[in-house]
């Protein structure tokens, strides 16, 4: 399928000439002219602009908050998937490690739904993002820990003697007997 | 292709699948060894010791079986032509056979001490016919005499003497008493030897029994006439004599009622005969005796009796004697009575002859015609028989055979059958020689065998690895032939190595054909061949090199033995014989040591270090280097070291050095002699100087043994004279009184700890400690202390201080019972018989494991890298008791590779078998109590007594007599360890204490898998373009 073909059924906006809107035909639903959006008030365009900023602020928190909503949910089926070390507690403790990695990697698409582009450069702490941001993290790390909360329950964590005991070395005795 | 046939596809290759998947979980360990293996990874030697009686069943066509009674206390059935073992009985150890005979197809025993035996065996079974035990009479202690037997003529029943006082004539047929006899108590008379023979006056039966009275300074000859029907006194005949010694005495002629009955003595300066039933003492000077005889010319010493074993009524006999300069030859005069007169006749002079001569004499097959043979060293390479025919005064036979002296050495016993065959005699010899091995040897060359009963005496046994096959060829071509030190440069080398290939190309068609033949990938192991072929040597054997296997399973064990004979045996091959050395003279083998395993191009050597004394009466020690593949004398160019070397001091030790020397690569010993010097093995400079270096950290013990009241330990000091060390002692450990070493354990010679700590159900670890020190020392009291009976206490003795780590006592233990300990890492197993609190109280064998840890807690070590026993560091000891349902004779411990797999505790039983325990089972840490989760996650097993399971045995239904001692020695596998059990019989298996995890299961089907590969890959050919098919016709839609 060929796209470039021209199709007559196509209109593009983007090609309608400013001075179109002198014609007496009416301007399609929807469709504002850059006339008119440069004639509006400053004030009111500045008041949207801020509800725009809040309403991405406050979808970002959602964002953020996401991961820890899920928490107990998690909580409850790794307690449920039992202490022993079986094919599905381990790929449920091992999802419960990779995803919140593979979020993390993957947060800055994640939030830049939601990023305001701004002129002026923006220190990470001054941007509105910084602690839905951190937040956001914050959850991950919480789920990460939980992961290994059942990992080590599990007994999958090299935490005790028992698992340092092969990378010894005996003892050198300095006496030689017979 | 309509779907239906497609989807049948799909179902048969799932089912392959499956089907392959299930036959992997089929796949389960073992838990007991397997029919099929019996007497394939196992082979079991039954030794009877070397005979030192014989009783031969009398046919005029030759007998089948030869009866033989042992020093081993072992009475015995061989097979005359093939020397198999038909049957043996084996004795208690306080049960030495007295005397055998055979009547009228079995053999009559006459055994003990403490408890007096005569048994009738059965001759084909060695089932007791009859068992005859007077209650309450064993031997005179301290005499070797006082036991005989008689047949009489007339009911063919026995007499019987016993005690030297107690008379009696058994029934042959059912063993019972038919009159008894008794010496008067407090008589100073001991009775030796009973006859019958021709009575006096009107007495026409009697029994004759000979005894001697004790007099100031010798004995004087008692003869006693019994009723040989009634067993009443008829009357006491007091001989005027004085004879020195039981031995000088010999009892002749009788056996019926119709002939006379002799007693033939030396004394002093006389030869004296008597004739039974009178008074009347014939004699015969030995001056006469000496002037006449030129055998005796160079006489020294006294002259002997000679036992020539011949039945009764027999008057012939030897009077003997060493002569020569140098007490290395024998001259001996043939002797017989005159029936009439009673005189003593000079029949002939039997010559000077080197070395030890054996007498015996046996009758012409169907007549009573006798022929004494006797056997002697011809030169160094052979003994030499001579027969005498008697009724034709002169010699028959002058047999040659071939004998290395320094393989068998003199002849100790022999004897001699005749029997026909056709129209000649044939001739039969059995004879042991010093090195304790028996042989026969026959006119049928087929039927001359030899047994190496020197093995029924082992003493200690060491483990030579085989070196590999690729290293042999390079100096050993295809025939097995080794090639002169030849200096090839690369390219020859090379174009051998590539006409030995193409040498071996010949082989290659049968070889594909064994793999490719189904036959050989269904059919199991072969069936076990009969032990008799390997444990009978023909003399004429080659024996081809050995090459190591794969896994290092197959070793040659060198046994010393306390006959002073070295044999090295091929684990492999049912314990083919490989070599073996004697060493002559009172050789006592105190150690084997292997100092130098296969390397590349050096053959293993192993040194032997024996007590002997020289002519003088002055202890000696010698060591011997061997190359132990051959046995022969490894010889360097080093003039310092020797292939043969002595020390003109007696043995006290010889401790292995980590010292490696650095021109043979042999490890180097510290050999210590009576005077407290050490001299190290070999006495090279670099040796010397790296012992000095090392002497400041060595500490040893010395001759310690059971017995001792005190424990001690000593540490090596350069002395004034720069040559050698001295030794000085550091430390003692008195016992308390009363108590004495009852056993000593030290660690195993070869030990590699795996794993430093013990892991606990909730991850938690107990620390091991790590001391390699340490020894185990139980001393016995028998005085009780606080129970009724002796008590034992277990010491743990570091050897480097001198402190005791550990001490733990006992009440009330049965010292008649063995006690055994072994160790290994941190672990102490050791057994004993408990007789209870109280006399009602359970009885019944221990076993006490103990533990040693760093520290009671978990988690908690010594932080540091290194080990001193002079830190102040006292292990935490966990003991556990658990009863015991054997008795057990040896105990050892297994030991593999890497230390990995688990261990098992062996145990030689006294119901003649070998039991492996798991040590799982003899661990102290298993609870008394539920089991808590955290027991349960370490997998301990609830307290209970020992398991009795019949799986545990190695030796499944075998008997192995006599296991004193077991060793065990890693191979390449870490799962496997070889098991040698020795003491009568010699045992000896694989054993995998945690299963072969490292091989394929021997049920491991490979003819299964490999077909299961090839239909899968032929599904797989078929399927893959219709697959490819169906994807395209997909993409259409």
């Amino acid at each position: 399928m060929s796209t470039t073909t021209t199709q007559p059924w196509k209109f593009d906006f983007t090609s309608v000439d400013a001075s179109y809107t002198k014609t007496s035909i009416a301007d399609p639903p929807g469709y504002i002219g850059s006339k008119d959006v440069a004639s509006r008030g400053h004030k009111a365009a500045k008041r949207s602009e801020m509800d725009q900023e809040l309403l991405k602020v406050k979808k970002a928190w959602d964002v953020a908050l996401a991961p820890g909503k899920s928490l107990p949910m998690q909580a409850f089926m790794l307690w449920m998937s039992g202490n022993s070390v079986q094919i599905f507690s381990v790929a449920i403790t091992a999802m419960l490690m990779f995803s919140p990695i593979r979020a993390l990697m993957s947060m800055s698409q994640v939030f830049e739904r939601y990023e305001t582009v701004s002129p002026v450069k923006v220190s990470f702490m001054d941007s509105k993002l910084a602690f839905p941001k951190m937040t956001f993290v914050a959850m991950q790390i919480l789920t990460i820990l939980l992961g290994m909360w059942k990992l080590n329950s599990m007994g999958l964590l090299p935490t005790s003697h028992s698992d340092w005991l092969a990378f010894l070395d005996p003892k050198t005795p300095l006496e030689y007997t017979a | 292709m309509t779907p239906s046939s497609y989807r049948g596809r799909h179902v048969v290759s799932w089912g392959l699948i499956l089907w392959v998947f299930v036959l992997a979980l089929v796949i389960t360990p073992i838990f007991a060894l397997d029919e099929t293996q019996a007497g394939v990874i196992d082979w079991h030697h039954r030794w009877i010791g070397t005979p030192h009686l014989s009783a031969i069943p009398r046919t005029t066509r030759g007998s089948n079986t030869f009866f033989a009674a042992t020093e081993k206390n072992v009475v015995a059935a061989i097979k005359a032509k093939t020397g198999e073992l038909v049957w043996r009985q084996v004795l208690r150890d306080d049960e030495p056979v007295h005397e055998i005979r055979s009547i009228s197809g079995h053999v009559l025993a006459l055994t003990g001490t403490k408890e007096f035996h005569a048994r009738l065996l059965d001759g084909k079974s060695g089932q007791v016919i009859w068992d005859f035990s007077p209650a309450g009479e064993g031997i005179v202690p301290g005499l070797a005499f006082g036991q005989a037997v008689t047949v009489t003529s007339e009911d063919s029943n026995l007499v019987i003497l016993n005690q030297g006082t107690h008379v009696r004539k058994v029934s042959a047929k059912a063993g019972t008493e038919l009159w008894h006899w008794k010496a008067e108590e407090g008589s100073a008379t001991t009775f030796f030897s009973v006859l019958e023979a021709k009575g006096f006056d009107d007495h026409g039966d009697i029994t004759y029994v000979l005894g001697l009275q004790r007099n100031v300074a010798a004995f004087t000859l008692e003869a006693v006439a019994l009723d040989s029907a009634t067993g009443s006194l008829i009357k006491t005949f007091n001989i005027k004599s004085n004879i020195d010694s039981f031995e000088d005495i010999l009892t002749l002629g009788g056996g019926s009622v119709v002939k006379n009955g002799y007693v033939a003595w030396l004394e002093q300066d006389f030869l004296k005969v008597l004739t039974l039933g009178t008074n009347r003492v014939t004699q015969l000077s030995v001056k006469t005796i000496l002037s006449e005889v030129s055998s005796f010319e160079e006489l020294v010493g006294k002259l002997e009796t000679v036992n020539l074993g011949l039945a009764e009524g027999n008057t012939k006999f030897i009077i003997g004697g060493t002569v020569g300069e140098y007490h290395d030859a024998k001259g001996s005069v043939l002797f017989d009575i005159d029936g009439d007169s009673g005189e003593i006749e000079m029949i002939s002079d039997f010559g000077v002859r080197t070395g030890f001569s054996s007498y015996t004499a046996a009758t012409k097959p169907g007549t009573s015609e006798v022929v004494i043979l006797r056997a002697f060293r011809e030169d160094e390479e052979h003994g030499a028989f001579e027969l005498y025919d008697v009724s034709e005064n002169k010699i028959i036979l002058h047999q040659i055979l071939p004998l290395p002296f320094d393989t068998y050495s003199h002849f100790s016993f022999v004897a001699l059958e005749l029997y026909s065959k056709g129209q000649g005699t044939q001739h039969r010899f059995y004879f042991s020689t010093l090195d304790g091995s028996f042989h026969a040897y026959s006119d049928v060359e087929s039927e001359r065998w030899q047994r190496e009963e020197a093995l029924a005496s082992v003493k200690d046994v060491e483990f030579v690895d085989l070196p590999e096959r690729k290293l042999w060829t390079q100096d050993v071509d295809e025939a097995g032939h080794t090639k002169a030190a030849k200096n090839l440069t690369i390219v020859e080398r090379y174009v051998e190595r590539l006409r030995n290939h193409i040498i071996q190309l010949k082989d290659l068609p049968a070889f594909i054909i064994s793999y490719a033949n189904p036959s050989s990938l269904f059919t199991k192991s072969p069936i076990a061949a009969p032990y008799s072929e390997v444990q009978i040597n023909s003399l004429n054997k080659t024996i081809p090199p050995l090459y190591r296997d794969q896994f290092g399973l197959r070793k040659i064990l060198v046994f010393s033995t306390e006959k002073g004979k070295v044999v090295a045996v091929d684990s492999g091959n049912k314990g083919q014989i490989v070599w073996s050395r004697y060493f002559p003279w009172g050789h006592d083998i105190k150690n084997i040591i292997l100092i130098r395993h296969a390397n590349v191009r050096l053959p293993p050597v192993i040194a032997i270090i024996a007590d002997t004394s020289d002519g003088g009466g002055n202890k000696v020690m010698r060591t011997y280097r061997l190359n132990a593949l051959t046995g022969k004398d490894f010889e360097s160019d080093n003039f310092h070291f020797p292939a043969a070397a002595w020390i003109p001091a007696g043995y006290l030790s010889a401790l292995k050095l980590p010292i490696e020397d650095p021109e043979q690569k042999t490890q180097v010993l510290a050999l210590v002699d009576e005077r407290m010097h050490i001299t190290t093995y070999p006495g090279i400079e670099a040796a010397q100087e790296a012992f000095k270096a090392l002497s400041d950290d060595f500490y040893f013990m010395l001759n310690n043994n059971i017995g001792d009241k005190v424990l001690k330990g000593y540490k090596a000091i350069v002395s004034s004279d720069m040559d050698r060390m001295d030794v000085e002692p550091i430390w003692s450990i008195p016992f308390p009184a009363g108590e004495e070493i009852a056993v000593l354990a030290e660690r195993p010679s070869y030990e590699v700890m795996a794993s430093l700590g013990r892991v606990l159900g909730d991850r938690g670890v107990l620390y091991k400690y790590q001391n390699p020190n340490y020894a185990t020392v139980i001393t016995v009291n028998k005085k009780p202390k606080h129970g009724t009976a002796p008590y034992l206490t277990v010491y743990l003795v570091d050897i480097a201080k001198g402190s005791i780590l550990y001490q733990v006592t006992h009440d009330n233990v049965g010292l008649n019972q063995p006690i055994l300990a072994t160790q290994y890492e941190n672990n102490v197993v050791y057994t004993f018989w408990s007789e209870g609190e109280t006399s009602t109280s359970a009885k019944g064998y221990q076993a006490v494991a103990l533990e040693l840890y760093e520290s009671q807690f978990r988690n908690q070590r010594t932080k540091s890298d290194i080990f001193s026993s002079f830190a102040s560091e006292r292990p935490h000891v966990i003991a556990q008791s658990f009863p015991f349902p054997h008795s057990a004779t040896a105990i050892g411990v297994t030991s593999t590779k890497a230390g990995i797999s688990a261990k098992d505790i062996l145990f030689g039983l006294s119901r003649q078998s070998v039991m492996a325990l798991n040590k799982r089972f003899l661990d102290p840490r298993r609870p008394t109590s539920a089991l808590t989760a955290a027991e349960k996650e370490e997998m301990l097993i609830p307290y209970s007594a020992l398991p009795d399971d019949p799986r545990l045995f190695l030796s499944y239904d075998l008997e192995i007599a006599g296991i004193k001692k077991i060793a065990t020695s890693p191979t390449l596998l870490e799962s496997t360890t070889i098991v040698v059990a020795y003491g009568q019989d010699v045992f000896v298996t694989r054993h995998a204490p945690s299963k072969t995890f490292d091989i394929l299961n021997e049920d491991f089907s490979k003819s299964q898998l490999m077909l299961t590969i090839v239909v899968l890959a032929g599904v797989l050919f078929v399927t893959a373009p219709m697959m490819r098919n169906k994807i395209l016709k997909e993409q259409w839609y």
